[in-house]
């Protein structure tokens, strides 16, 4: 078990709940607080008003030296603070409570354990969470461990559906339980703003790449048996999966116009109340035509974007040939991370079904995935009934 | 035979044919394939397209974007893939996404955002080869859209500043080109003996870090620890873009003798006409020696597609 590096943070770790400082914080502004459904928190209100009438008298007094009166004053100060986020910790980590700003859920989720460390200097607090991460290496695989997503009968997406499915198939195959848990503001109180994101111990982690390298530090791995050269083979075909897969499902849902229309904008702002669901999802939708533009993927048909999924597709297909896994016998993060998507695409009713006869026409990609979904989640589903993957063929995620 | 194609892209410098990634993809694939390009370099003037670079233009057909460019080529029936298995073919695509996910946004970095690179290579360079109100215009254009699409891509939480975004990006190029350099091995290319789509979208993204001097330089650093990753880009660069008028290209390794026989013929009659070019050019003043290379290779590309076209 290697233990981390100081300087090494896992990078979907949420490692440090600074504020949003920056340009790229300013850029998120989903990242603002759900008003409406913000309830009122007892213990907030308290600490505020104070320093201000103590800020306001500071000048009236100038002659007095500004350490002495400092000093005293500061740890009244303090313990209001940590009590409000105890009390929030408390609250249990799904607490259906929107979050006031972008790093309030990372904090919220942690229990009321050892202090964390004040957010002075973000150097500082990196090295603090670098060695949290190396106390948690060692720490065994809790019982109750979570994964968090959004609401899967009426809210979650498709390309979101196929990351959490993709990450409980990883944690299948790691053989570590995982509880799946459902909430309708999952994305905003994941530390990397994406779902899914599992909330170990006192860490929380988000996304497959973090989610795999924080396992591995804790002595899990799938991939150790793998040469160099196959290593970076597994690498590559995750970038293309990535890269065709999952960019092709956000464009799918959110640049074709039908799609948007019939399903994106109703599932996605489903748990807010008029006129919030709309504001969120032409946020949500403004940001990834961005992002999109900015990748050249603005000015493709969706013909073409099909055509990119059927090559990505064909390359998966003539990998597998006709080994159980990509590595052959043995199951790795790739496998996890295909049969995520392909799963998702295949299970999932959209307006058309263009997308899944794509991946139909490969008949090893669908066995394969007929084959992890038997192996790591038929039988599971009885122990927790959030598990995803339901045995009916055909499900409605979208509609 | 086929309409005349021709190219437009950025020019070369610090001994490369072109110091733009995406246009040196596609040169090292007309290469590879023996397509016979006409190679214009974007130079000050108004004649050249605007817009994406690089540019494939044949008859009334206009074509942009390297894997489309490659697509067309491949349809011309000019294809450096021919001997690849199906899972070769499906191994370029997965290393071509790795290129794009891990080590573009770093390059882009390193050229477009990089303040004391841009400022004192990136933007000179290019605002000499493009005419005058645009030059003022332009360079900042393409390092803003660089800028932004690796805040897009890359950024966002839990990384807030860009010199976090940064040193991820850079974290990942590293690793990128560890991968590659471990994928590479001891062989001379990417799927052996004969270079493919793959070694030329490698070749694309590697040589302008290898060779471009920038103040800044921590992932040529890096790339210069990989010692076949340089062999590599070095084998290219003198096989494939400098001594292909001696007819050593190992893309036109065929068995058949007639084949062979009617090659070494046109490589005679080929590098008649290509002195007789050289010295031309060689008169004409306003071109630095190094363009010469380019030039020649685009006459040099002209009849070797026969040898591949008869296998």
């Amino acid at each position: 078990m290697p233990p981390l590096h100081p300087t090494q943070v896992l990078p979907g770790c949420s490692a440090v709940p600074a504020l949003p400082t920056g340009p790229a914080a300013q850029k998120r502004p989903e990242a603002l607080p759900p008003l409406s459904l913000l309830p009122p928190d007892p213990a907030e209100p308290d600490p505020r008003p104070r320093p201000r009438p103590r800020r306001a008298r500071r000048p009236a007094a100038p002659t007095r030296p500004a350490g002495e009166r400092a000093r005293p004053r500061a740890p009244p100060r303090a313990p209001p603070r940590a009590a409000g986020r105890r009390s929030r910790g408390g609250a249990g980590p799904g607490c259906s409570r929107p979050r006031g700003a972008a790093s309030v859920p990372a904090r919220a989720l942690r229990p009321p354990g050892p202090a964390r460390p004040p957010q002075r200097g973000r150097a500082m607090s990196l090295v603090a969470e670098a060695f949290m991460n190396q106390l948690a290496a060692a720490e065994p695989w809790p019982e109750n461990a979570a994964l968090y997503q959004q609401l899967k009968e009426d809210q979650i997406l498709l390309s979101d559906n196929a990351s959490s499915l993709a990450v409980q198939a990883f944690l299948q195959m790691c053989n570590l339980p995982v509880r799946v848990v459902c909430r309708a503001n999952a994305e905003y109180m994941s530390p990397s703003g994406k779902v899914p994101f599992i909330h170990v111990g006192n860490q929380v982690v988000s996304e497959l790449g973090p989610i795999v390298q924080f396992v591995k530090a804790k002595g899990h791995s799938l991939s150790d048996g793998l040469d160099e050269v196959q290593k970076a083979e597994m690498k590559a075909y995750m970038e293309l999966v990535n890269n065709m897969l999952l960019t092709a499902e956000l464009y799918l849902q959110w640049c074709d116009d039908v799609t948007v229309e019939e399903i994106t904008h109703p599932r996605y702002g489903s748990p807010y109340p008029w006129p919030l669901n709309r504001i969120l999802a032409y946020q949500k939708q403004w940001e990834i035509r961005r992002k999109m533009k900015a990748i050249g993927w603005a000015g493709k048909s969706l013909e073409q974007v099909l055509e990119d999924v059927d090559q990505c597709c064909q390359a998966l297909s003539q990998r597998l040939g006709t080994q159980p896994y990509f590595f052959n016998k043995q199951p790795t993060e790739l496998d996890a991370l295909v049969f995520g998507h392909l799963f998702t695409i295949l299970t999932t009713q959209l307006t058309t079904d263009e997308l899944s006869e794509k991946v139909k026409n490969y008949g090893n990609l669908t066995a394969f995935c007929r084959r992890i979904e038997q192996q790591y989640f038929e039988g599971h589903d009885k122990d927790n009934s959030g598990t995803a993957a339901p045995r009916s063929a055909k499900r409605s995620l979208l509609r | 035979m086929a309409a005349p194609m021709e190219l437009s892209c950025w020019g070369g410098d610090w001994g490369l044919p072109s110091l733009h990634p995406e246009s040196l993809t596609v040169m090292a694939y007309a290469k590879f394939s023996g397509a016979p390009l006409t190679v214009n370099t974007i130079n000050n003037s108004w004649r050249t397209p605007k817009g994406d670079i690089p540019v494939l233009i044949s008859e009334d057909i206009v074509i942009s974007q390297p894997a489309k460019i490659l697509n067309f080529l491949r349809k011309q029936k000019y294809n450096a893939d021919y001997e690849l298995s199906a899972k070769q073919g499906a191994d370029t695509l997965a290393y071509i996404a790795l290129l794009e996910e891990k080590l573009l946004p770093a390059l882009l970095h390193t050229f477009w955002v990089e303040a004391e690179n841009y400022c004192s290579v990136t933007k000179p360079w290019f605002a000499s080869r493009i005419p005058f109100p645009l030059s003022l215009y332009l360079p900042g254009k393409m390092s803003r859209e660089a800028l932004n699409r690796i805040l897009l891509t890359k950024g966002g939480p839990p990384l807030y500043s860009l010199s976090e975004v940064e040193a991820q990006i850079y974290r990942d190029a590293k690793e990128c080109l560890n991968l590659l350099s471990k994928r590479l091995g001891t062989s001379q290319f990417f799927f052996g003996n004969t270079p493919t789509t793959l070694d030329a979208f490698v070749f694309g993204f590697l040589a302008p870090v290898y060779k471009v001097c920038f103040p800044r330089v921590q992932l040529q650093e890096h790339l210069k620890q990989l010692p076949n990753l340089c062999r590599f880009c070095d084998d290219i660069l003198t096989c494939y873009f400098r001594l292909t008028i001696s007819g050593h290209s190992p893309s036109g390794q065929d068995t058949a003798d007639a084949n062979l026989q009617k090659l070494t013929q046109l490589v005679n009659k080929e590098s008649n006409l290509i002195e007789k070019m050289d010295d031309n050019l060689r008169k004409s003043p306003q071109h630095p020696p190094r363009k010469l290379t380019t030039l020649k290779l685009a006459a040099g590309g002209e009849e070797s597609p026969l040898n591949r076209l008869s296998p």
